[in-house]
């Protein structure tokens, strides 16, 4: 019997006007999205991509012929590789960094009585802080991707071919005539959710076959079966997203007699949820939650970094050993300077540090407040899987710094094989000399499996799962309490 | 007659469901709306002061002239707009700030440094955002069933079985459905308003009310359109349900697709270029200058000496010079100077060479401007233009100039801040500044300079009729608009079969 209703419904959806709109609609945003993501969105990020590895691979190589170089002007650029799926989720990817540099920038000439000593500084991690978009004034409303097509257009549509699911039929008396047959309300209820589900399934499945047809075709992009996966994982999302929205639409339509209450209810409903939520909640946050700004920051650490000034200069202690550029130098004044150097480094970096991490936490709370819509929560579940958005940079920016741990191991396990030097870290002069082997430095890569992202991903999944449940029962107990009088 | 059918209209919608409803959400999104973007407002201006207060400070602590041209450079602030909290426009996106020094001319403002960056993955939206989508929603909610309803419960008939026109009966609908729907936006405006109003830091100057009473008169245009286009599509058909979903298409075409497309196909079809080549020329040039400025001291025949300053032997010196692609400075501080002969030189060479790197950086800034023009500045106008397509888009702007946030406005700071550039300019030149001792030494250091006569920085601001005047292309295409579709619906009803 529940076939049998859900075929009528499907026969009855699909030669309505609104199922040949949504069809064109989503065809024709998804083949558009696919050809401008492989002629030229793709193609221009790989070809930076690729240009900024070469030339911070080059400045690498050169550092390598010293490993007292190398250790302390550090790694230089690390860049974040453009995920492949990016048609799927663009993530603000424009609005976001590409790199984190890991070079020492200046340094100090240094005259006092019978000594002289050019130091360079050591090198720390540096986050991007500027705006970092090519052209500010264009707009960032939304992208034109899988998230704006799925997330905000089918959505959309599946308030359309819900709104008068009940309302409509108890309008015209035919709701009272189908209740006339042996059917359960429940059977009524899931068939005409089947009905719509299946209908809306059409334009989705054949949507996102030619957009990853067109995207597969393309030489550039070649998905291997981890991205297949999470394409699969993402269809599987996309489709619990779309019954959110018709259980939200079956339970507002028990809810009315005249389905054009039902309709304005609705529309009102989906614009504060899937517009406005998402992108009011960033201003507000950001009065929730403060940081301090960046001159504070920079102020806070000039105090710290002249401290440190202050401690090694009392007394000339700094220069009381001679110049780590004597030949050969007292061990004392390469302590002494290395203490020093890697003091100021170390501040730097723990103040950039500390300050990243209130900006993003300041950030995360608000996509935690952006959480209220389902359109936020699915854009999350997709950015994570998709390996972009701000959790990916997130984990981009984790993994820089798991590298420069990394990175400072590799030194002094290379120094430590040196016989000649000091081994006092970190100051130019109290490392090794000699040539450090290319290929055995640490190089930074990102990992991305299956897993990490289904993980990211776990906790939208859960939400939007207990969301469709929600209305779910939401809709069974407002059609079964229908008066059909 | 006519006003029998607007009351009667006015009486059916405003005790219908979807009046209460839409009055309710809309009332609720635009006063916390703008609560939200008044605070925001508060946190730019007060970093704005904070800004402000820095600068002069810095200025007061300028000892010798020539840190001005590098280590305390001139910064310039814009102060928030007002009305940003209607539309916020490029008033937070571009940056706020900039610095100008006779060595360098200012193209791109920077932010305060208050904000932070990564905050700018949320697009944000202020009153303007609203009235463009969800008031373009509800107006054609209220007009999509016009006719097709009435056509369908066969009141249409009965209507127009009474000595009624049918000219009258459209007007009547149109007008009764047009105060129905301004009931919710001037509800919510007046309530937004007095709840600006609690704010401290916001006073309302008159043209200020000019303004907000243009963007509201604007606002019923743009909402007026889609009031016709729903009553247009509703003569088109004769049944609601097609014309809702005709209606919903348009919407969603106009209101979402068209301004998300036209950004990634201007994006798509004209790139940004590289700026290297541009860059390049510029240092080109600054090596040209560094090149002079060598020819000068051999010339006069004081090349002997390795660092020029060596010609006054200074017991003590400091210098910080930068030469970044589109700007150049150098800031000497000497101590002692010992050999007051090669002092004199060193005033008449540091006059003819910072006289000079003046002129190059105008000369640079050339090549910098044929950059912006050719590449992001001609991008930003070309998606403004295509934009243009969307009525949606079209208000939006119209709006923006309106409350000064446009792009013009921000590139209109930028060139006061230019000619606030050229005055300083002019001032260190007749001053003879640049010829100075205090150039590079503080005859004792804690004196601090005599800086009464520099000319202080304060911005333009257009006048309301300006903006009105380069508004009004937008808006005659929203009236244009709006005449078209009421023509259109007049057309389609007169031939409407009943």
């Amino acid at each position: 019997m529940i076939w049998h209703i859900a075929n009528r419904e499907i026969l009855d959806n699909l030669t309505r006007f609104r199922f040949v709109l949504t069809v064109i609609l989503v065809m024709a945003l998804m083949v558009m999205n696919a050809v401008i993501f492989v002629s030229s969105k793709y193609q221009r990020r790989i070809a930076a991509y690729s240009q900024d590895t070469t030339d911070a691979i080059a400045s690498m190589r050169a550092r390598s012929s010293s490993l007292s170089e190398l250790g302390t002007k550090g790694p230089g650029h690390l860049y974040k590789q453009p995920s492949p799926l990016g048609f799927i989720a663009t993530g603000a990817d424009a609005n976001l960094p590409k790199q984190v540099t890991g070079n020492a920038v200046s340094g100090g000439n240094w005259r006092a009585r019978n000594f002289h000593y050019s130091s360079s500084n050591n090198w720390h991690l540096e986050y991007p802080q500027a705006s970092f978009r090519k052209n500010d004034a264009l707009p960032n409303f939304t992208a034109l991707d899988w998230i704006f097509i799925i997330g905000i257009v089918m959505s959309f549509m599946a308030i359309l071919f819900t709104y008068d699911a009940i309302s409509g039929e108890r309008e015209t008396g035919t709701l009272s005539l189908l209740m006339a047959n042996s059917v359960s309300r429940a059977t009524v209820l899931l068939a005409k959710f089947i009905g719509a589900f299946l209908t809306l399934m059409i334009p989705l499945l054949i949507g996102i076959l030619l957009n990853l047809m067109i995207v597969n075709a393309s030489e550039l992009v070649s998905l291997n079966g981890s991205e297949w996966t999470r394409v699969g994982i993402i269809f599987v999302i996309s489709a619990i997203y779309i019954s959110i929205f018709l259980w939200l639409g079956l339970f507002i339509s028990s809810q009315f007699s005249n389905s054009s209450s039902s309709l304005l209810v609705l529309l009102l409903i989906w614009v504060v949820f899937v517009v406005l939520i998402p992108n009011t909640m960033g201003v507000l946050a950001s009065g929730f939650q403060q940081v301090p700004s960046r001159s504070e920051a920079s102020r806070l650490k000039q105090a710290k970094l002249d401290e440190i000034n202050d401690r090694y200069f009392e007394k000339g202690r700094l220069f009381q050993f001679g110049s780590p550029s004597d030949t050969p130098p007292k061990i004392e004044a390469l302590q002494v300077w290395a203490g020093y150097l890697t003091e100021r480094a170390d501040v730097n970096s723990r103040f950039d540090d500390e300050h990243l991490n209130k900006q993003f936490a300041q950030v995360a709370f608000t996509q935690q407040i952006t959480r209220l819509s389902p359109a936020a929560i699915y854009k999350y579940a997709l950015e994570s899987l998709a390996g972009t958005g701000f959790a990916r940079h997130q984990r981009f920016v984790q993994q820089t710094r798991r590298y420069r741990q990394q990175f400072v191991d590799f030194i002094k396990s290379e120094d430590s094989a040196d016989k000649e030097s000091y081994h006092v870290y970190f100051v130019k002069e109290g490392l090794s000399q000699k040539p450090v082997a290319f290929n055995s430095i640490p190089k930074f890569s990102e990992q991305l499996t299956v897993g990490i992202a289904f993980e990211g991903a776990l906790l939208d999944l859960t939400l939007l799962i207990s969301l469709a449940l929600l209305l779910f029962m939401a809709a069974v107990l407002a059609f079964m309490r229908i008066d059909l009088k | 007659m006519l006003w029998t059918i607007v009351r009667r209209e006015i009486t059916a919608n405003i005790l219908s469901f979807r009046f209460l409803m839409g009055l309710l959400i809309y009332f609720s999104l635009i006063v916390t709306n703008l609560f939200v973007l008044t605070r925001g407002y508060e946190d730019r201006l007060q970093s704005y002061q904070t800004a402000i207060r820095e600068n002069a400070d810095e200025v007061r602590q300028v000892k010798i002239y020539s840190e001005f041209g590098q280590t305390r450079r001139l910064k310039l602030d814009r102060k928030p707009k007002l009305l940003s909290i209607f539309n916020e426009g490029m008033d937070k996106r571009k940056g706020n700030t900039v610095t100008v020094a006779h060595g360098y001319v200012p193209a791109v403002a920077e932010h305060h440094g208050s904000d932070n960056p990564y905050l700018n993955i949320f697009a944000s939206i202020d009153f303007t955002v609203i009235c463009q989508v969800v008031m373009s929603l509800l107006a054609l909610l209220f007009s999509y069933d016009a006719i097709s309803r009435e056509k369908e419960a066969g009141t249409l008939r009965l209507a127009l079985s009474c000595p009624i026109q049918r000219p009258t009966l459209l007007l009547g609908k149109y007008i009764a459905g047009m105060v129905s729907i301004s009931l919710p936006l001037v509800a919510s405006f007046v309530a937004g308003l007095v709840v600006i109003q609690f704010s401290p830091y916001v006073s309302f100057s008159s043209s200020d009310w000019g303004r907000i009473l243009l963007i509201f008169l604007l606002s019923m245009l743009y909402v007026s359109l889609f009031f016709l286009i729903g009553l247009f599509l509703s003569t088109q058909t004769h049944r609601p349900s097609i014309t809702l979903m005709f209606s919903m298409c348009v919407w969603v075409l106009l209101v979402l697709i068209v301004p998300n497309l036209t950004v990634l196909l201007v994006e798509h079809t004209s790139p940004i270029q590289s700026e290297e080549p541009y860059k390049t020329q510029a240092a080109e040039l600054w090596g040209e200058f560094e090149e002079k400025a060598r020819d000068y001291l051999k010339q006069h025949g004081k090349q002997g000496v390795e660092n020029y300053w060596e010609h006054a032997n200074p017991s003590g010196l400091g210098v910080n010079s930068e030469s970044i692609a589109y700007g150049s400075g150098e800031t000497v501080s000497m101590r002692g100077i010992r050999n007051s002969e090669g002092a004199l030189f060193l005033e008449e060479f540091y006059g003819f060479r910072e006289n000079l790197r003046a002129q190059y950086a105008d000369k640079v800034w050339q090549i910098r401007k044929a950059y912006l023009d050719e590449n992001p500045n001609r991008q930003s106008l070309l998606a403004l233009n295509i934009s243009r397509i969307s009525p949606a888009a079209v208000y939006y702007n119209a709006a923006a100039i309106l409350a000064e946030t446009d792009l013009e406005s921000s590139w209109r700071f930028m060139e006061q801040a230019r000619q606030y550039r050229r005055a300083w300019v002019e001032y260190l030149r007749d001053e003879k500044i640049f010829s100075s001792r205090r150039w590079f030494t503080g005859k004792d250091s804690q004196e601090s300079l005599d800086l009464t006569g520099m000319p202080r920085f304060k911005e333009q601001n257009e006048g309301i009729g300006g903006s009105l005047q380069r508004a009004v292309p937008d808006i005659m295409i929203l009236a244009v608009l709006n005449i078209l579709f009421f023509m259109g619906a007049f057309i389609s009803f007169l031939r409407y079969d009943l």
